[in-house]
């Protein structure tokens, strides 16, 4: 199964070589959910994420030409993404548009998510806790964290995308995972 | 079971990518250790409360992919097209030769024509005699005790069958001349 998504990911990529614009389509399309994870999270900024994806796709539409083998499609457009992402960080902080701080944009956006998704007080604290853990992590685990909790991700699809050993992507995870778990019980134990 | 192994079992169950051996242990774990259990517990709601979150974040926000994919075909294809010769492996080769050639052999004859020093053409004095010598016929030529140049010598025969010895510097010019009765 996933030897004929490859086949057929390869198929796309030389059809994309050839200029095909539906194959570009595909290809983005089907890597969506995790290449817009990972832009997020290196950049931790919502508002500027569909900024980072839209140089991304000019990047991959103008550069996918040398690319040589397709089956490492995915690698290489994540390389390509990280890139991006960076380099958008690095210009917002020369420019120093950004004069929140990190409490102020968490609490901004789970506005926004507690708009959509709760009514009840005390889960959107507990939402605002955990996003604000998650964007305090350093960024290596962040990017494992954020990426192994999107839907269908396995660790060796994880592992691909940021080109570490399946292992690694275990033990980042599982330190992801304590290090918000106890920001969270600290902060807890602090409004006690 | 250590802590980090332990922590490990169950990240794998929270994920779904646990195996069938590893689920047996864990589960024998959590029958034996309470505080396992409730890590677990509290693990698995951290765990909904991230996904939920993140897709959150990361898919229900923002403009649509299709809607940003138009936009960054059509910045591309605003782009003036920039020729580019691609060359494969042995043309690349060749090229790089060539280009080499025609750099070594420019280089070869700046430096050449600037650093050749300019040949005197001199026509060489005869020497008659060396004790009997005319001011016509003679050049004010520097003393032999003060020259350190490379010279060649040559033997002439005159008339009278007497031998020279003649030194001539290879800057086409010529020295005093010495008779040696020995010759």
């Amino acid at each position: 199964m996933k030897g004929q998504e490859e086949q057929s990911e390869s198929a796309l990529v030389c059809a994309a070589q050839k200029g095909e614009k539906e194959a570009f389509r595909l290809l983005l399309m089907r890597n969506w959910p995790w290449l817009k994870a990972l832009v997020y999270s290196i950049i931790s900024n919502t508002d500027s994420v569909d900024d980072v994806m839209q140089d991304i796709c000019v990047q991959v539409i103008r550069k996918v030409n040398t690319l040589r083998e397709p089956a490492c499609f995915r690698p290489w457009m994540a390389v390509l993404a990280r890139r991006q992402a960076l380099k958008y960080r690095q210009r917002k902080s020369q420019r120093r548009v950004i004069s929140l701080n990190n409490d102020e944009v968490a609490g901004q956006q789970c506005d926004y998510k507690a708009g959509q998704l709760l009514d009840n007080l005390e889960l959107r604290e507990q939402y605002q806790q955990v996003l604000q853990a998650v964007k305090s992590l350093p960024e290596i685990y962040r990017q494992v964290f954020i990426l192994a909790h999107l839907e269908d991700l396995k660790y060796a699809q994880v592992a691909e995308i940021l080109d570490v050993p399946v292992t690694t992507v275990q033990i980042r995870l599982v330190r992801a995972r304590r290090m918000i778990f106890n920001q969270i019980k600290d902060k807890e134990k602090n409004e006690v | 079971m250590k802590e980090e192994m332990l922590e490990i079992m169950i990240g794998k169950y929270l994920d779904d990518q646990i195996t069938p051996g590893e689920q047996r242990a864990l589960e024998a774990e959590l029958d034996s250790n309470f505080e396992a259990k409730e890590l677990l517990t509290q693990l698995q709601d951290l765990h909904q409360r991230s996904c939920e979150l993140i897709a959150s974040e990361v898919l229900d926000h923002g403009r649509s992919a299709d809607e940003i994919f138009e936009r960054a075909w059509q910045q591309h294809k605003k782009r003036p097209s920039i020729g580019i010769i691609r060359l494969s492996g042995s043309l690349r080769f060749a090229a790089g030769i060539a280009a080499g050639l025609v750099i070594g052999l420019a280089l070869h004859f700046t430096v050449l024509t600037r650093s050749t020093p300019p040949i005197i053409r001199q026509k060489p004095p005869v020497v008659k005699s060396p004790d009997n010598t005319t001011g016509e016929n003679r050049q004010n030529l520097p003393s032999p005790q003060n020259t350190t140049r490379n010279v060649d010598w040559y033997t002439f025969t005159d008339e009278n069958g007497d031998q020279w010895l003649i030194e001539g510097l290879r800057e086409n010019t010529v020295r005093t001349a010495s008779f040696q009765e020995s010759i």
